[in-house]
């Protein structure tokens, strides 16, 4: 035996919003026909659906779109720069590095050589071109230099920091 | 002329460096973007800034988009992670109310029968007054259904939810919205 069919307001809203299948919206606008006072209803909640449909849009501020603009242009010019920067700080990077190399591994090589040679030693002599080092250990130990390799240490970590900073602030920006 | 230019070809155009698509594709969507963040967020100084983190993670992300969805459903989603990222972040309670467990009021229709603009107006004003009153979830669903005209699959692509679960969700809103009317915008809404 058929349950007799009952309208509801869900179902209602469900046959205006679509939701219902054929059968379904056949049984509603039967039911419709034949009940007036749904019909009116139909009618306010058609209208009601008209009103949720018809609302104007929120305007943002007039400025809007050339902010978003701003900022994402701001954004193009923060990865071009992420993307140019560590070749160019790569170049200075490693020729601190070879400068460094040289300044730090020259007088260790040079020592080594001179404590080599004055070491006694039961072998026999081998005859090694002598070589002046003298001055060259002056040189080294001359406070401007010092002072220099100094500088190109402090030189060097700014430059790393810089360079993480940097990075650093990029990825915040993408990430927000 | 601008105006007639598809979103795929605008997107092509921006992907291919043209600073006038990403222009045009914030022109012609900027009131959706706002007015879809400004129902969630409820203000709108944080409308403002979450609209604008839309647009940029959308052009961030435009290489991404594949069309398999119209680039609406993309851009909403994207609308909807956003803003609710950002409720998240400012008011974690907001989140954690559940669907349903408002109180529902005996119903009463409402009727737009206005006969002047300025009814309309004041309905309009009366009808931004109630959505801005349900939980962003709800005014997600009724925006997206009813003023944006999305079917129910593409809100749940957008929202995250099953079919049954949005229609539900749908259900509950517009159920809410009748509510919130009833109880304090009778007089102006029916007429």
């Amino acid at each position: 035996m058929n349950q007799p069919f009952l309208l509801t307001d869900d179902l209602l809203w469900d046959y205006i919003d679509g939701f219902l299948d054929a059968p379904e919206q056949l049984r509603v606008e039967a039911y419709l026909s034949e009940h007036p006072a749904w019909q009116a209803k139909l009618a306010a909640i058609k209208a009601e659906q008209q009103q949720l449909m018809a609302a104007p849009l929120e305007k943002p501020d007039t400025l809007f779109a050339d902010k978003v603009l701003r900022a994402w242009a701001s954004e193009q010019v923060g990865e071009h720069a992420l993307q140019s920067a560590p070749a160019q700080r790569d170049w200075i990077i490693r020729a601190f590095a070879i400068v460094m190399g040289v300044l730090l591994t020259a007088p260790l090589l040079l020592f080594v050589m001179s404590a080599v040679k004055a070491k006694p030693s039961n072998l026999p002599p081998i005859s090694i071109p002598s070589v002046d080092m003298g001055p060259m250990l002056d040189w080294i130990s001359l406070p401007a230099v010092q002072l220099g390799m100094v500088s190109l240490l402090a030189l060097g970590f700014l430059q790393l920091l810089d360079r993480y900073l940097h990075a650093k602030l990029l990825l915040r920006q993408q990430a927000g | 002329m601008a105006a007639t230019l598809s979103d795929d070809l605008l997107i092509q155009q921006a992907l291919a460096g043209r600073q006038s698509a990403y222009s045009m594709l914030v022109k012609r969507y900027e009131q959706y973007v706002f007015t879809l963040v400004l129902r969630m967020v409820k203000n709108r100084e944080d409308a403002h800034e979450v609209a604008q983190d839309v647009f940029l993670k959308a052009f961030r992300y435009l290489k991404d988009f594949r069309g398999d969805s119209k680039f609406t459903t993309w851009l909403y989603k994207i609308v909807y992670t956003t803003a609710v990222n950002h409720l998240r972040k400012k008011t974690p309670e907001i989140l954690s109310m559940d669907d349903g467990e408002r109180p529902i009021h005996a119903a009463q229709e409402w009727s737009p029968d206005a006969s002047s603009q300025m009814e309309i107006q004041d309905q309009n004003r009366a009808l931004h007054h109630a959505i801005k009153q349900l939980n962003h979830d709800d005014a997600t669903v009724i925006t997206l259904f009813y003023l944006y005209e999305h079917n129910l699959d593409e809100i749940c692509q957008i929202m995250d939810l099953s079919l049954s679960n949005a229609k539900t969700k749908l259900c509950r809103a517009r159920q809410r919205l009748k509510n919130i009317v009833a109880d304090q915008y009778q007089e102006l809404m029916s007429i």
